[in-house]
């Protein structure tokens, strides 16, 4: 029984995913979406989480009503940074259509809840700007790291993606930020897909030299779970195996799930570029070899001749060319 | 246990309908005589005394047994007091009675006289039971329920007999539940009316209907069995199925050695029933002694009857061992004879037919047959290569592989023998993780990729052709049924080849090569076919010497196996090949290595379980299959279960692999290195010029 | 005849002439609260419970530290706006408390929130007016919920004396249980469960009542055989054992109500059955 329809999370709902973590030892929750901060309960929802002991942290893209803003400000205002975080996906005004008053609110959420803030941008095209994104941070007292993801093909819709061929050509861009990245002492943590054949030995270096974090180059299953308790790997796969967390009694279970389906998909094919099947790097881990979604376009308006479930998502959704 | 109907009274306040004693003009209404009941409590001891390990229940039974009053029972606590002392405690009491005279005056004897249970009917929706001339239904519903709600706090038990009659059809479940709500402590049974009186024919039901009403309360009961009280007959049945015999005095088959009746008047019946119909009649209580009512000859026809009909009317059956051919007096209400089966014999049979077994032994769901569980790619329809026409009107076959580097192997070999005879024929591949480079390069291979949408595909799947694993026939062999599929005439030489494998190893320089050099590969695709890491320990401590170096390969993740040298995550199988010649044997099991061994002429020795040899494994090795204790005597992996490939083997310990003799695997070891000893060049990394790889295909 | 707990309103005079007795003392200002259990302890009886009748919302009440170490039985109308009460969440687990509301489905919604937050509730059914489907649910979660949470009534009750074997009474939840209460005035009439008190249908004075039991103690205690002899609709319901009628919905459409209790047993068996098999999977004990 959910007290609201499907489209959003209800009380019931939340609780026992709340109660399912709990149970499996996960201690921080995600909120995206859509964009979370629309839901009607998402204040109560988050200080909900924060009394079960969760750290949660919340993927938005700003643009919220002030009615809301200020419900976070009252409410969440005093929650200390590390139990509550915001990634915050922007987007440059320049090379974006978005609209004044969208631009506004950003700047209004960030001018609230900077300091828990993370920034976050999608690689979508190679010739992308980020240079407003260090003004940004500077401005709004914003956490300095940088939630750097690629735009992937997503099945069934005609969005912008960065394909395999032109990874390289994004990475360079990046890379020539660095003196900016250097000075502003902004790191970033590269989201899922990114293979590691495409950064030079002096990229890695410099990555490793500003952040000191460790270096992934994986792709494996983030974990989805819709409104209506649905759960898959991830966006991008989210019509494969797609199962109810009702079939589960702990997220070791969904992990092994999906793992398996990364496992399938990848024995149709290894990785995203040719060399992908003799890479050391794949062999030890090092390296998944590109995003899974990104395979899938690989398989695209071929023969039916691949597992059952990647041949009904192949046929269900048209993915772009 | 002897079993004694005692009817000191056959009076009843109550005047149900179908009850044979309240309308039986003969029935006797006065109670027995103290002398009499005297005499009954002398005989009861000279029985126990008689028969010093048997024990004997008093059924207080009538008519009413409470219209007697405290009085008389207290009369009859002093009789046995009196003539019982040294029997007494081989004396059961109960008592079967309407409970709507019960009042807590009766505690204190019944309590003395043992009695903790009583056996009561009811019915709560008709009218047929009630109390007084009027049948007032509504006065025995109130007077029963004060009842048991009194007997309940005085802390005795209560079961109840339920009769079920024409009314009773139509609610089955009400009645049911009803029933169970009112929570008897004691058993619950359900009973077909038995009707004398053919002005009463409305009431009657049929067998089948019984059985019906039966299977529509049974899943209830089976159900929620736990939290209900023993409902019979279905908690005899479940019993019986689980090999106890325990039955009431109907189906048992010999309730003449068991029971008997005493009317008010001192004479015996052979039991209530009996009592009531004025059949079966066995003399005086004045005259006889129990013994000698339970072997009187009568009785002992009784017991015939069962023999006979196990003989004759029941031969056969397979609920004779739940039945015995039903009560004698049910047999006679139908047929006039004491020697028929019960007419309700067909009712149970039908019961536990229709309802009782299926429930019990599950829906009948059937189980998948290996066809059904067969793995099928959709839209992938299989087809052969037909002939050069058809491929330049079509374009090249796509093969499409789902097995793993092995299969590809096994493969290549086939290609290559293709391309010898036909050198025309071309195929594509459909690219897939591990299988590209074992294929790239090859002479009948063309494109290795993605084949269009319209495009003829070829599974390559051999373990689904019909005839793949039969292993009295050589056509049943992997390597056949493939070579089959290519339109080669069987049987062909069981070469391998490759073009793709690297030209040197990148990593033997640096191994501390000895004498006898073994390579181990205990990983394979399937953790199925893999022996435990503890045994392939033992193996190789036993392997082990001065003299000789085991080396470890396979995957990355593959665990390491103590002892050996780890080559582990660092030669992939286009770098195995050109490594394998360097050692004097391979001790692998059914994997790549078996395959690559075999391309390279090395030494093989191969361990099998759910896999077979006879199938899969090439001449010239040494196999050691293990038995399956599993139950599974082809081996869980046998043609056409692959799908029980990524599911761990449930046997744990008991894996078929984990059984094979280490030293009988030594011993062939032993003796290879022994051959190796007499072939100078094997093992070298060095050969005679010429040799190449890939000639070296078969041994 | 065994003494009931007396079930009475906070007078200091009525309560200092009681003896030895338990008591659950009602008082209906907050204020009150931290005097009247006081005055209980004082007097010589036991404090069974204060209950605090609220008009206003849980979120609305004016809890105080001073409040921790009474037992405190609150019934109010509803939880109220969350965000106020998880301020207050610290120094509402620190008290002995907890909350009674109607089976409203925005109470059924609160209850296992506040559960969850590990606040004890319980759930006043009221048979007319209730989500069957949504109490069936949160009786799920209170019997079989994952996590560790504080119990909810009167499913917690229930599943710590369900016997298969008898039937179950659990009005002692609501101490509505005229073998173990009695709800007196001021002048000591006793009444059978709250309701009545608050009606004024009263049975007697106390010091009769327990010198000889009136019959009517005992019609109550048997009323539920009543269904047996009236052909009402609960005595073929499958879930009466847990039931006994005293949730017959005054429409007579049982299906709810049957569905609920039924699978609430269902439950009930299926955690026992799991209790019986941990403790035979144990291959040792000390």
């Amino acid at each position: 029984m959910n007290s609201s329809p499907d489209q959003i999370l209800s009380w019931e709902n939340l609780i026992y995913l709340a109660d399912f973590m709990a149970a499996s030892g996960e201690r921080a929750i995600s909120l995206l979406g859509g964009e979370p901060t629309l839901h009607p309960l998402f204040v109560d929802f988050v200080l909900y989480l924060l009394q079960r002991e969760f750290r949660v942290n919340v993927f938005t893209n700003g643009i919220m009503s002030s009615h809301r803003l200020l419900e976070l400000k009252e409410h969440l205002g005093a929650v200390p940074n590390e139990r509550l975080s915001f990634v915050c996906n922007l987007n440059n005004p320049e090379q974006t259509d978005a609209p004044a008053w969208q631009q506004k609110s950003v700047e209004e959420f960030l001018g609230a809840m900077g300091p828990w803030t993370q920034p976050g941008f999608n690689i979508y095209r190679v010739d992308f700007d980020l240079e407003f994104l260090f003004d940004l941070v500077n401005r709004y007292g914003m956490k300095r790291r940088l939630r750097l993801g690629l735009a992937h093909p997503v099945p069934g819709a005609e969005t912008a993606y960065i394909k395999p061929s032109e990874i390289g050509l994004a990475i360079e861009r990046l890379y020539s930020y660095r003196q900016l990245f250097e000075g502003f002492q902004l790191d970033f943590v590269p989201d899922c897909g990114f293979p590691l054949c495409k950064f030079s030995n002096e990229q890695l270096g410099w990555l490793y030299r500003i952040g000191g974090v460790e270096m992934r180059f994986k792709c494996s299953p983030a974990i989805d779970i819709t409104p209506d308790m649905n759960v898959y790997a991830c966006f991008p796969l989210s019509n494969i195996n797609r199962r109810s967390i009702f079939e589960f009694d702990n997220m070791r279970q969904v992990v092994d799930i999906f793992a398996e389906t990364h496992r399938k998909i990848r024995a149709e094919a290894k990785g995203i570029y040719p060399e992908c099947d003799d890479c050391a790097q794949m062999n030890n881990g090092t390296c998944s070899g590109g995003g899974a979604c990104q395979l899938l376009n690989i398989f695209k308006n071929e023969a039916s001749v691949r597992l059952p479930e990647i041949e009904s998502e192949l046929k269900n959704t048209c993915l772009p060319v | 246990m002897a079993t004694v109907i005692f009817k000191a009274t056959e009076a009843c306040n109550a005047q149900c309908v179908y009850c044979d004693v309240a309308h039986n003009k003969k029935a006797i209404r006065e109670k027995m005589p103290y002398e009499l009941l005297e005499l009954f409590f002398t005989r009861v001891n000279d029985y126990l005394l008689a028969k010093s390990d048997d024990t004997m229940e008093i059924i207080w039974h009538g008519g009413e047994p409470l219209l007697l009053g405290t009085d008389y029972f207290a009369k009859a606590l002093e009789f046995q007091q009196k003539h019982c002392e040294k029997t007494a405690h081989r004396i059961r009491h109960s008592v079967q009675t309407n409970l709507t005279l019960f009042r807590p005056e009766f505690v204190p004897v019944f309590k003395q006289l043992g009695v903790t249970s009583f056996g009561t009917s009811y019915d709560p929706f008709t009218d047929l039971r009630g109390i007084g001339a009027t049948v007032d239904a509504n006065l025995y519903r109130r007077k029963f329920m004060e009842s048991v709600r009194l007997v309940e706090r005085e802390g005795f038990s209560w079961g109840m007999i339920y009769v079920v009659t024409k009314l009773s059809l139509d609610r089955p479940l009400d009645i049911f539940w009803f029933l169970m709500n009112l929570n008897p402590t004691g058993s619950m049974m359900f009973n077909p009316v038995y009707l004398r009186d053919r002005s009463l024919s409305h009431l009657d039901i049929t067998a089948e209907e019984f059985a019906d009403f039966l299977g529509a309360i049974f899943p209830a009961w089976w159900k929620n069995r736990w939290r209900m009280p023993r409902v019979e007959p279905f908690r005899m049945m479940e019993e019986n199925l689980r090999g106890s015999r325990s039955m009431i005095c109907c189906d048992s088959g010999v309730c003449a050695k068991t029971h008997f009746g005493i009317a008010p008047d001192g004479n015996f019946f052979q039991c209530g029933r009996a009592m009531d119909w004025g059949l079966l009649g066995l003399g005086s209580i004045k005259e006889r002694s129990f013994v000698d009512v339970l072997e009187d000859p009568a009785k002992a026809k009784m017991l015939e009857r069962t023999k006979l009909l196990g003989e004759t009317e029941c031969k056969g059956c397979r609920f004779w061992d739940v039945c015995h051919g039903g009560c004698p007096l049910d047999g006679w209400l139908k047929t006039g004879s004491l020697m028929s089966r019960s007419r309700m014999c067909v009712a149970k049979k039908i019961f536990l037919e229709k309802y009782f077994e299926p429930a019990v032994n599950g829906n009948g769901s059937q189980n998948k047959t290996v066809e059904n569980c067969r793995v099928s790619v959709p839209g992938a329809p299989a087809s052969r290569p037909s002939g050069d026409a058809d491929e330049k009107q079509n374009g090249a076959i796509w093969i499409n592989l789902r097995g793993a580097a092995g299969d590809a192997l096994m493969l290549s070999g086939v290609l290559k023998q293709v391309a010898d005879r036909f050198p025309q024929r071309k195929f594509n591949l459909v690219s897939r993780t591990g299988l590209d480079p074992i294929l790239r390069g090859h002479p009948a291979v063309g494109e290795i990729g993605n084949p269009p949408a319209d495009t003829r595909i070829m599974s390559a799947d051999y373990w689904e052709e019909p005839g793949y694993g039969n292993r009295g026939a050589e056509a049943g062999r992997a390597y056949q049924t493939l070579a089959r599929m290519f339109g080669l005439e069987l049987p062909v030489d069981e070469c391998l080849w490759t073009a793709n494998h690297a030209e040197k190893d990148r990593i033997s320089f640096g191994l501390p090569w000895k004498a006898g050099n073994l390579l181990v590969c205990p990983a394979a695709d399937s953790a199925r076919k893999q022996m435990s890491i503890k045994k392939w320990e033992e193996l190789v401590e036993l392997l082990s010497g001065s003299d000789t170096l085991i080396v470890q390969a396979g995957k990355r993740s593959s665990p390491y196996i103590r002892g050996t040298y780890s080559l582990l995550g660092l030669a992939d199988e286009r770098e195995l090949i050109p490594l394998l010649p360097r050692f004097d044997a391979v001790v692998t099991v059914d994997n790549f290595a078996m395959h690559a061994a075999h391309l390279c002429g090395v030494p093989a020795v191969v361990l099998w379980g759910p896999t077979d040899h006879k199938v899969s494994g090439y001449r010239g090795q040494r196999h050691f299959q293990a038995a399956p204790g599993c139950g599974l005597e082809q081996g869980c992996m046998s043609s056409g279960s692959r799908e029980l490939c990524c599911v761990p083997c449930s046997q744990e310990h008991d894996h078929c692999l984990d059984s094979l003799n280490l030293q009988e695997i030594w011993g062939a070891v032993g003796e290879i290195l022994a051959e190796k000893n007499e072939d100078p060049w094997l093992g070298r990394e060095e050969r005679p010029a010429g040799r190449r790889v890939e000639e070296i295909s078969l041994r | 005849m065994s003494l009931r707990t007396l079930v009475c309103p906070y007078e200091p005079e009525l309560i200092n002439g009681f003896h030895e007795r338990e008591i659950a003392v009602r008082v209906d200002s907050p204020s009150l609260v931290r005097e009247a259990g006081n005055a209980v302890r004082n007097s010589g009886n036991r404090l069974l419970c204060v209950i605090l009748d609220s008009a206003q919302p849980v979120d609305a009440v004016p809890f105080e530290d001073g409040w921790s170490g009474i037992p405190i039985l609150l019934t109010a109308p509803a939880a109220g706006e969350f965000r106020s009460i998880v301020h207050k969440l610290p120094l509402l687990r620190s008290l002995n408390l907890k909350i009674y509301l109607s089976s409203t489905n925005e109470n059924i919604r609160d209850a296992r929130i506040l559960s969850s937050l590990g606040l004890s509730c319980a759930l006043r059914i009221e048979p007319g007016a209730v989500d069957w489907e949504a109490l069936s649910d949160l009786m799920t979660y209170a019997l079989c919920g994952r996590a560790p949470h504080a119990p909810i009534d009167p499913f917690d009750y229930i599943s710590r004396n369900y016997d298969s074997k008898v039937h179950l009474k659990w009005g002692a939840v609501y101490l509505d249980d005229p073998e173990k209460y009695f709800h007196l005035d001021k002048e000591k009439n006793v009444a059978l469960s709250c309701k009545e008190a608050v009606a004024g249908q009263f049975i007697g004075c106390l010091d009769d009542i327990e010198r000889a039991e009136p019959e009517e103690i005992a019609r109550r205690t048997d009323a539920w055989s009543r269904n047996f002899t009236g052909f009402s609709p609960c005595a073929t319901c499958e879930g009466f054992k847990l039931c006994m009628g005293s949730l017959r919905p005054e429409d007579e459409i049982t299906e709810g109500c049957t569905a609920f209790f039924s699978e609430t047993l269902e439950t009930l068996e299926a955690l026992y059955a799991q209790e019986q098999r941990a403790g035979k999977d144990h291959v040792w004990r000390l």
